[in-house]
């Protein structure tokens, strides 16, 4: 019951300090532009004259214009899922952070409420803070896409949970950290953790792309020390139709959103793992740390 | 059977190689109002954060109610107002209160009266409905204070509970604290202003450099010496030489402009013993003006309790004399 109030208390601040209405303002705003972009291109496809790698596609019979419009929507996700790490790891480095250096916390600690509790709540509060709004925002760029073109991923609500999964692996390192760390500190070793984890992604595709193994284990290696990664490219491989091209010979992207192979679903079960393991290290380290 | 609130054996915190708190032992009687005192960096705020489960103990022992602290359940009947204190200021005081009451597991239907009743303890019952950022530094010390009462908690540990208020908000404390005690609630209070200590605890415990140095009663911690200042006329070298044959801290004051007229002051076991200078005056044929004696005040005993190993006084204190 403790854990729902902390929770609930990480809601409500987050609600009054403002944060959730400018999320929710700057997030329209981008689902705008978003939307007027999808809209753009849509009118500019139905108009444009057939090019020779369409024609080609005609003749293979590979539906070109989900290929297009699952990378527009990739593209989109992409914001989403870039705003929703930021967001991860702004909430998660002052929850423990900030409230040990203002004294925040001895006033709860000192209360008959175990420490853990107070971490899960923070925890708990601020992934669902997370998970309500990139499943708010990326149902809507599908929801927009699907609107002005017709195209719609083979699974919505698998785009949704991967994209849900990168938020939570990504706030829950940040408490870990937050737990450990001053508050600047908690949140800059995720925001490079990530970095590092994106740009070994995409070394992943290029090695894939090259036939490279020690890209690909690099790659791989990264996504098992931080699955932020691996969950983005797992919602990008639902968002999109399956890669026709392997099947013509040629074992190349569909476009610049484009996973090449499609991460194992188990990679969600790991990185689901991988938050619960951070989340009990922090509170493994706030029950010995002395307030 | 005298309940213990506050127990603690052997006490002890250090961080690497500095020791905070050195086997502290101390108890603290349920219903009554017991004084920490020393200077900075005693080790008073270490020693009240590991009996309100904040801090580990490195060492020792220290029990709330025959509890370990560091236990949720121990904690239930617990009020604590820390010493650095921020609070949430984006909420409304009620809201805050409320929070308090919850976690302090006050039932559904109470918390609201439990608000209101802790809000007019503190005088702040009129802001109820404002946020904690619109509050003046005082006014978020009562705030504190209030938090700490929600509940009927049976212990209240305040640890500068006035340090940001004025004397009239110093006075209410004082007040509460003593309203506390007749509603059998223990306190335990952390403060530099010995005044306050003296004018409201029961009994008092020195800290000095990790170490509890003095405690007891306050009546037994300021007993003892006592200082009389007298006043005479007539004082010959053969009476001050028969007192100080008696008495060794004979100290001559400065003279009042008559030759005649001298002042002196003696420092006595007690005020019984005070009467024998004045045998020793009036066989030495000196005329007797006056004799005031004057009890140590806790300031005193703090002064000479919080010293350092070689004798001298710590500098904070130094400052003083």
């Amino acid at each position: 019951m403790n854990v729902l109030r902390i929770a609930a208390l990480t809601w409500d601040e987050t609600r009054r300090a403002r944060a959730l209405l400018a999320g929710i303002v700057l997030t329209a705003i981008f689902l705008g532009f978003f939307s007027w972009g999808v809209l753009a291109a849509a009118s500019q496809f139905g108009r444009a004259r057939p090019s020779p790698l369409m024609a080609l596609a005609s003749q293979s019979n590979i539906d070109f214009a989900s290929i297009i419009w699952g990378q527009v929507l990739s593209a989109g996700l992409y914001g989403v899922a870039g705003i929703g790490a930021l967001l991860a790891i702004f909430l998660g480095a002052p929850s423990i952070a900030r409230e040990v250096e203002t004294g925040t916390l001895q006033l709860l600690a000192s209360r008959p409420i175990g420490r853990w509790e107070i971490v899960t709540g923070k925890w708990l509060g601020g992934c669902a803070l997370l998970v309500a709004y990139v499943g708010g925002s990326g149902t809507l760029a599908c929801a927009s896409v699907w609107y002005l073109t017709g195209y719609a991923p083979g699974n919505p609500i698998l785009v949704v949970g991967a994209l849900s999964i990168q938020v939570v692996v990504l706030h829950s390192l940040t408490i870990a950290t937050s737990s450990v760390l001053p508050t600047i500190t908690a949140g800059i070793v995720p925001v490079i953790l990530h970095g590092i984890a994106g740009v070994a992604g995409f070394g992943e595709r290029i090695g894939t792309l090259l036939d490279s193994e020690i890209l690909k284990t690099t790659g791989i290696a990264a996504s098992l020390i931080l699955p932020s990664d691996v969950a983005w490219q797992l919602a990008a491989s639902q968002a999109q139709p399956p890669n026709p091209l392997p099947a013509l010979g040629f074992n190349a992207p569909m476009g610049p959103f484009d996973v090449i192979s499609a991460p194992s679903p188990w990679i969600a079960a790991y990185a689901l793992v991988y938050a619960l393991a951070c989340l009990g290290f922090a509170i493994w380290r706030v029950n010995q740390k002395d307030l | 059977m005298v309940t213990l609130a506050i127990e603690t054996e052997a006490l002890s915190k250090s961080y690497g190689r500095k020791q905070a708190a050195s086997s502290v032992s101390f108890s603290v009687a349920s219903g009554t109002v017991f004084g920490l005192l020393g200077p900075n960096g005693a080790g008073k705020s270490t020693t009240v954060k590991m009996l309100v489960g904040l801090v580990c103990p490195s060492s020792g022992i220290a029990k709330v109610f025959g509890r370990i602290p560091s236990r949720a359940d121990a904690r239930l009947g617990l009020g604590y107002v820390p010493e650095q204190f921020r609070f949430p200021e984006w909420m409304r005081a009620h809201e805050f209160l409320r929070f308090h009451a919850e976690l302090a597991g006050v039932k559904t239907f109470d918390r609201q009266s439990e608000v209101t009743r802790v809000l007019r303890e503190v005088g702040l019952e009129h802001r109820e409905r404002d946020q904690l950022r619109t509050f003046s530094k005082g006014m978020l010390q009562r705030i504190g204070i209030a938090q700490a009462l929600v509940g009927r908690p049976q212990l209240v540990v305040l640890d500068e509970p006035t340090s940001a208020l004025d004397p009239i908000g110093r006075r209410d404390v004082r007040d509460l604290i003593v309203r506390l005690r007749s509603d059998g609630v223990t306190v335990l209070l952390n403060s530099h202003l010995l005044s306050e200590v003296e004018t409201v605890c029961d009994h008092v415990a020195i800290m000095d450099r990790g170490r509890i140095v003095r405690a007891g009663s306050m009546a037994d911690v300021t007993r003892g010496h006592v200082e009389v200042e007298v006043r005479c006329a007539g004082l010959t070298t053969q009476t001050l030489s028969a007192l100080e044959a008696r008495w060794t801290a004979v100290r001559l004051g400065e003279g009042t402009g008559s030759s005649e007229v001298q002042t002196f002051t003696i420092s006595v076991i007690d005020e019984y013993e005070a009467t024998h200078i004045a045998d020793v005056l009036l066989a030495g044929g000196v005329r007797l003006l006056a004799m005031i004696p004057r009890r140590r005040t806790l300031e005193d005993v703090f002064v000479e309790s919080v010293t350092t190993t070689d004798g001298d006084a710590i500098p904070a204190v130094r400052g003083r004399q």
